[in-house]
């Protein structure tokens, strides 16, 4: 590669306040290349990449387009420079069409006379989708898109500008597995049309299916880097976390006699009714596709939706939830699939969060003692490794792998016997991902029943005695993870894609 | 752990303190005030100026407490000003063309200011009608009534006993001035020190999360309405006892003083953030802007600009320092 084609990021040096985020790091990518960005939570990755994309300037150093060295200043200035960037978060007009979307960050889009020419809009976005074989009509609402589509979305909009240079912020974070291989697709075209990709991801998967190098920051500095030749999972774990990460195994106790059992749930008017057990001491796995039916299950389960004629059997007696409240009060917690949005008060502080779900026990004559409050966050803040400073913090102020954290401790102080958990460590780092699954086993070990969704298969394979597997509404296969043939990943990337088991009324088309 | 340093929060500048320069700007501005009007004239610096200020600011605080519980629950209640309109002017009547006993005219005006609240709460957080849409339609048809149950005059002919709930002089301070501190305690102790008031911070702060923590959202929304519908019951009582009249054309600009009062303080407009003293604050300046105002001899009509005003600046002051 010549050096005009690069795209560096040169000594870069960053402090927030006191804390040193970045320490004279580097990193380049070339025109067609796929160079990942990995790292923990916390190792400096998103730092870096406002740097690229002007959001951030760096206290020193700088970024190199093509042999020219420069300051960034502002994000407007990257964009003219042929950097181009999608961010982890979904940024788009949910209203609007699909077209309007992709135009809506253009500086020029097509118009005549002034007036926006509705019909060049869809044409050049029809256009540019069908380049990458991207079958959505140009017309139809964002609203009406699944996570994979709009990401697509996302990705058409920043190439409107024709970017030398991309930066995909965790891409393919809120993806089924899938949908990831057909987002892994249009990332491969990227590559062969000359752009530099900057991958940043937690999956080590993809990675190694896709990139051409990977790098990997680790507390603000370089912690190394790898090629392709050198790719395995324990390489680039190895990369990121500095140690040897232990090759996890799945539970190996066994499991106890039914403790939790939906039943009679209906998802769809034409598909068969789930059924789904759990025992004491057992974790049972939910995997899908979106819209296979899985987070109706666990709403379901979790009483946090209401389903109706779905019975939920606690202990052998039946029920009919009609609020999150009468699930809770059986024993059952829950962790939403995003913390954020439905699990967590993030302006509060961490000890309220903790004691939101039964502040009777922490106050007298209804009112609140704030000591026990701050007690019980210290004993969760002791079990789990929550890191903060103060349990009178917001819990906004939290690392996600902390933030989960309190999610958990939340269950665990509250006396939670059955966890229904929906993507256990999303957004977390490898540290704290581990550290909640050596509680959910032991958790489990103790007496616990734990049914948990998760579209992480490696997560799946490492905590489930069984796997339940759904698609188009209905559980099409119970497989067992704890003998010698557990499942491998492809299996069960396999089993959820399965079309053959039942009839398929819904594809997600791409 | 094979991770020591990784995921250690980072430090957080702000916030800490439980005194930032967000919640002392309003009290500063509120000194400043005091004492520029102190200095522009000599009637306004006397303990009996103060005492009425704080009687011009009694209905307003009273309804602000109400304003502040629903706000901090992420709804808005536009019906306030047109409950104590209506509240109000049934206890005119419950008192003087029923001859009901005053104490009897009162529990009726409370009740009616509690019915206005508990519908306010039936159609935001069971029917799921939007507060701000619900409130106002509320707003306008208590208004209404307030108005043809009168002809739009005020009524007379209230006994003196009754007058003195609001206007009799305890320790030196009126009756209004008592309930108006006496709702503020009661609401902040509540608000800040129980369950329901931590219930009511985390509905505001975020409703799906609240709901999952196995709060009964529906329930505590329904109860901020109550709160706000008794306070503005409470005020309706004895701003009718004050004026020795029924009032059917008071709502709207008390409404939104109120809820002005409330964000002046610093209570998050998105719910889920704010503090009864804060209120109390905003309260005291609008109050204390209005009086410095009258005794200046500006014009009812300026002194409105003039809140107005003080409204947008603390307004804009906050954002300007939230972007920092």
């Amino acid at each position: 590669m010549s050096e005009t084609s690069t795209l560096v990021a040169q000594d870069i040096t960053h402090r927030f306040g006191g804390a040193l985020a970045l320490d004279s790091v580097n990193f380049d990518v070339r025109g067609g290349e796929i160079h990942a960005l990995l790292g923990e939570n916390g190792a400096g990755k998103s730092t870096l990449v406002r740097i690229l994309t002007g959001a951030l300037t760096p206290d020193s150093g700088l970024v190199v387009v093509n042999g020219e060295g420069w300051r960034l200043r502002n994000p407007r200035q990257a964009q003219d420079l042929g950097i181009g960037v999608v961010y982890q978060d979904f940024h788009l007009f949910n209203h609007l069409s699909v077209a309007e979307n992709i135009f809506s960050s253009s500086p020029h889009p097509p118009s005549r006379f002034g007036v926006s020419a509705r019909r060049d809009m869809y044409a050049q976005s029809h256009e540019l989708l069908a380049s990458f074989g991207i079958e959505v009509d140009p017309r139809a609402q964002v609203s009406s898109l699944d996570a994979a589509e709009k990401k697509l979305i996302e990705i058409c909009r920043a190439l409107l500008r024709s970017p030398h240079y991309l930066i995909l912020d965790e891409p393919t974070a809120a993806l089924e597995p899938r949908e990831t291989s057909k987002l892994l697709g249009v990332i491969d075209q990227l590559r062969a049309r000359g752009t530099g990709v900057i991958l940043v991801t937690h999956r080590l998967g993809e990675v190694a299916e896709i990139a051409d190098r990977a790098t990997a920051l680790r507390n603000g500095v370089n912690a190394g880097s790898l090629t392709a030749s050198e790719f395995s999972l324990e390489s680039l774990a190895h990369l990121i976390v500095g140690q040897e990460v232990l090759v996890e195994t799945g539970p190996q106790h066994v499991p106890g006699p039914t403790k939790l059992k939906v039943s009679d749930l209906q998802i769809r008017k034409d598909s068969r009714p789930v059924e789904v057990e759990v025992g004491a001491r057992e974790l049972v796995a939910v995997i899908g596709l979106i819209g296979s039916g899985v987070s109706t299950v666990m709403d379901t389960a979790a009483g946090a939706i209401v389903s109706r004629g779905a019975r939920i059997e606690v202990d052998g007696i039946s029920h009919q939830f009609r609020s999150r409240g009468q699930a809770q009060s059986l024993g059952i917690g829950a962790v939403p699939i995003d913390r954020k949005v439905s699990g967590l008060i993030l302006n509060a502080s961490v000890a309220k969060n903790t004691g939101l779900a039964n502040l009777e026990s922490y106050s007298r004559a209804g009112f609140t003692s704030r000591k026990k409050l701050r007690n019980a966050a210290e004993k969760s803040k002791e079990l789990f490794d929550i890191r903060l400073q103060s349990v009178d913090q917001p819990v906004r102020s939290l690392s996600g792998g902390n933030q989960q954290k309190v999610m958990f401790g939340r269950w665990h102080q509250n006396g939670s016997n059955i966890l229904v958990i929906q993507e256990p460590s999303q957004g977390v780092d490898i540290g704290a991902r581990q550290e909640i699954h050596r509680y959910l086993i032991s958790f489990a070990e103790q007496g616990g029943t734990v049914l948990f969704s998760s579209s992480d298969l490696e997560e799946v394979r490492v905590l489930a005695h069984r796997i339940y597997v759904m698609h188009a509404g209905e559980v099409v296969k119970i497989l067992d993870n704890t003998g010698e043939d557990r499942p491998s990943r492809q299996a069960l990337t396999q089993a959820m894609a399965d079309t053959n088991l039942v009839g398929v009324d819904r594809e997600v088309s791409l | 752990m094979n991770v020591q340093n990784a995921t250690v929060a980072k430090p957080l500048g702000r916030r800490q303190s439980r005194f930032t320069a967000e919640s002392l700007f309003v009290p500063g501005l509120l000194v400043v005030l005091l004492v520029a009007l102190s200095l522009a004239s000599p009637v306004f610096f006397s303990g009996r100026n103060f005492g009425q200020i704080l009687v011009q600011a009694g209905t307003l605080g009273i309804v602000a407490v109400g304003a502040t519980y629903v706000i901090i629950a992420g709804d808005l209640d536009l019906s306030l000003g047109a409950n104590v309109a209506l509240s109000g002017v049934m206890t005119a009547i419950a008192i003087a063309r029923w001859e009901l006993p005053w104490p009897v005219g009162a529990l009726v005006g409370l009740a009616v200011g509690l019915l206005i609240g508990l519908i306010n709460g039936l159609l935001s957080s069971y029917l799921k009608v939007a507060a701000f849409i619900a409130t106002l339609g509320t707003g306008v048809l208590a208004s209404g009534i307030a108005i043809h149950l009168t002809n739009g005059l005020t009524i007379a002919g209230l006994p003196d006993d009754f007058a003195a709930l609001a206007t009799g002089r305890f320790l030196g301070l009126q009756g209004m001035v008592w309930f108006m501190l006496a709702t503020f305690v009661v609401g902040g102790v509540v608000l800040h020190f129980t369950n329901f008031g931590i219930r009511i911070f985390s509905v505001g702060g975020n409703r799906d999360a609240a709901y999952l923590a196995g709060i009964r959202v529906s329930f505590i929304r329904l109860m901020t309405f109550v709160v706000a519908g008794l306070c503005g019951g409470l005020a309706g009582v004895l701003l009718t006892a004050r004026v020795q009249a029924g009032q059917p054309g008071i709502s709207t600009t008390l409404t939104l003083y109120a809820t002005a009062a409330v964000i002046l303080g610093g209570t998050s407009i998105l719910g889920g953030q704010g503090s009864l003293l804060r209120t109390f604050f905003g309260v005291l300046l609008i109050a204390v802007v209005q009086n410095g105002l009258d005794i200046l001899g500006v014009a009812y009509s300026l002194q409105q600009v003039a809140v107005g005003a003080v409204f947008i600046l603390a307004a804009c002051s906050e954002a300007i320092r939230r972007r920092r």
